[in-house]
């Protein structure tokens, strides 16, 4: 733990600035982000498709509250602990009525709630700041209590050592509450809500509670966007910032914390380092997202738990054929559509001016379905619970 | 309400409350009656069984005072507080727990923490996001006090799924008291079990029941008869008798109703 900490801290060090740097920041808040995600699906079995609503507003709340005090030397290094408080806020009010049902009842009602949130966003200028966003200043003004920690906010590594800060608080924090009383009742809850009730705890209660620590670190993870990017717009309250946490909770392996870590981790990769590749990578992500579905439901972490069959080195092989083949079709198709111009991934492959070539396309089908046919011929079967180590 | 007290203490020859009291309870569903006007006291400390058909509305009457449904009509009093309008988690604050005729478990957590959360669920720190050190350790020794009550030591760890059957209905029945309830409710505790089981069973239930009331559902006829100080027939909605278990044997209607050539075997 401790070394994984130290190395994270000392990342800046061995990149000092740029896009690795950026991307993890990026990446660290949207660790605290899918964990307070897995607070809800994974620890209290609540699907959401509406968690930007509480990152949205932990992101707005900060912007709002820096350009309102940031004067009068309101740290930039709290401003997280007022994110999360508006997360918490806005979960906290809506909640006591969503709470009532899990399942089905509340997965449509988180999605409504973040929805009605989207729409009123162009209608209320004052409060989202249109299409600009809010924009707000992490470093001028008077930052006492920051200047006495010795930081000032203007440098990426700064702004990275602040956000590793808060995400390993935040996660030691979410980590320490399965150990509780409340993260017990909510294992309890998500496992057999009707059973906890007889036994003197209300599922509603464990459920808003829950919903509300999810909202305060969501917030948080929304106030930390704030100050990387020095603005907060509507796409913090977005639907692909809904489905980012669920898509990397899933992927990660929604019962597992250390899932929900390695989730964010590929999910960020994949938005982050892939969208230089091609501007096709949701596509490739959707992949990977159906894939894990397929063949691990229980995503990377329960892959890891239940140690799958060892696979020869042709599955392995077959696969990189199948997915070569993806590709080549996937970045044809995206040439054809005539799109802007030809991605990095389309450059090396060679494939720019062959959109039309009824050879490439021939070649890119062929060895997609030879190297799929080759993959399911090769792998061998999942072993039964039975044959499982102990 | 008051002239039902009277006939209650007439009745028991006490002047103590009964742990659990039904009222001219009803319920209907839709054209069915399920219930027609039930009246039962069950004395503190008793065991007391319940048998009847099939559908003759024992769950139901469960389900009623355990406040998963409301009855269309009548009362339910627990230890002298009437129930009305209460939530089940209200109820189980008040010292009634139940069980389930099929299985109800924590299925995806393991025997021990079925446990923990359990007796965790029973206490008013429940909520808590931060409890002190003696509260975890009560928690933790409460927990495994039940686990070796219900002879479950060996699987602490295992997670319920590898449980045989007669050792989630084992698990189930410590999850019911791992909160210290007074007032146990088991549905078809034996239910599906084999001879033996069910006679390790009926040991388990006496052993935990102990000082405590214990109203029970059963088919098993050895189980009723082996178990209960008191037997009360169910049939067509409503209660057809109710005695000791000898003179529930001797009875006519019961044997006509229910009992067939069960009793005689």
């Amino acid at each position: 733990m401790l070394v994984v900490a130290l190395a994270l801290a000392a990342w800046p060090l061995v990149f000092r600035q740029g896009y690795a740097l950026t991307l993890a920041t990026r990446t660290l808040t949207l660790i605290v982000f899918v964990l307070s995600y897995h607070l809800l699906y994974g620890r209290t079995g609540l699907l959401s498709f509406g968690h930007a609503l509480y990152f949205g507003a932990g992101a707005f709340c900060a912007a709002h509250a820096l350009n309102a005090w940031g004067a009068r030397g309101l740290p930039v290094t709290l401003l997280p602990m007022l994110g999360g408080a508006g997360g918490a806020l806005v979960a906290a009010l809506p909640g006591w009525i969503n709470a009532r049902r899990g399942g089905l009842a509340f997965a449509m009602i988180s999605l409504g709630l973040a929805e009605l949130a989207l729409a009123a966003a162009p209608m209320l200028p004052a409060l989202f700041g249109g299409e600009a966003g809010i924009a707000t200043n992490r470093v001028t003004g008077p930052r006492w209590f920051d200047n006495w920690l010795g930081i000032d906010y203007a440098s990426g590594t700064q702004v990275y050592e602040l956000v590793l800060a808060w995400t390993l608080a935040s996660a030691g924090a979410m980590a320490m509450l399965s150990r509780t009383p409340l993260g017990c009742m909510a294992l309890a809850v998500r496992d057999n809500a009707e059973r906890a009730s007889f036994l003197g705890a209300d599922p509603r209660t464990v459920r808003w509670r829950m919903l509300i620590l999810a909202g305060f670190f969501a917030g948080v993870a929304g106030a930390l966007s704030t100050i990387q990017y020095e603005v907060a717009t509507v796409e913090a309250l977005g639907r692909v910032q809904s489905a980012a946490p669920l898509v990397a909770a899933v992927i990660g392996g929604p019962q597992s914390f250390g899932g929900a870590i390695a989730g964010a981790v590929v999910y960020e990769l994949a938005a982050g380092g892939m969208s230089s590749l091609t501007p096709a990578w949701p596509f490739y992500l959707g992949c990977l997202f159906v894939l894990v579905m397929l063949v691990a439901p229980r995503g990377l972490a329960g892959l890891w738990e239940t140690r799958l069959p060892k696979q020869s080195i042709t599955t392995w092989i077959a696969s990189l054929i199948a997915a070569g083949g993806l590709v080549t079709v996937v970045e044809l198709a995206y040439l054809y559509s005539g799109s802007g111009q030809a991605s990095v991934l389309a450059q090396w492959l060679g494939l720019p001016g062959r959109e039309h070539s009824a050879g490439a396309w021939g070649l890119g089908l062929l060895t997609l379905v030879g190297g799929a046919a080759l993959c399911r011929l090769a792998v061998r079967p999942n072993r039964t619970v039975a044959e499982l180590p102990a | 309400m008051s002239t039902g007290r009277q006939t209650q203490q007439n009745r028991c020859g006490v002047a103590g409350v009964s742990a659990l009291m039904f009222r001219g309870v009803h319920k209907r569903f839709g054209a069915l009656e399920v219930l027609r006007g039930l009246d039962l006291d069950i004395a503190p400390r008793e065991r007391h069984a319940l048998i009847g058909p099939n559908g003759a509305g024992k769950s139901t009457l469960f389900d009623i005072a355990t406040g998963r449904i409301p009855p269309t009509s009548g009362e339910v009093v627990l230890n002298g507080r009437k129930l009305h309008g209460l939530a089940p988690h209200e109820r189980a604050r008040l010292g009634l727990a139940r069980s389930f005729q099929i299985t109800s478990l924590f299925r995806d957590l393991c025997v021990f923490e079925n446990l923990r959360c359990a007796v965790m669920a029973g206490r008013d720190e429940r909520y808590r996001l931060w409890v002190g050190a003696d509260v975890s350790r009560a928690v933790q020794e409460r927990a495994d006090e039940v686990l070796s009550l219900v002879g479950l030591e060996a699987r602490r760890s295992e997670p319920v799924s590898m449980l045989s059957y007669a050792e989630q209905r084992a698990l189930e029945l410590g999850v019911t008291i791992a909160g210290g309830a007074g007032v146990l409710l088991l549905d078809e505790p034996t239910a599906g079990m084999s001879r033996p089981e069910a006679r390790a069973a009926v040991e388990l239930i006496r052993r935990v029941s102990e000082g405590r009331s214990l109203f029970i559902i059963e088919h098993d006829m050895d189980v009723v008869f082996g178990l209960a100080d008191r037997v009360s027939v169910l049939a067509g909605g409503e209660l057809i008798a109710s005695g000791t278990p000898e003179a529930i044997r001797a009875d006519a209607a019961v044997r006509a109703a229910y009992l067939g050539t069960a009793v005689g075997q």
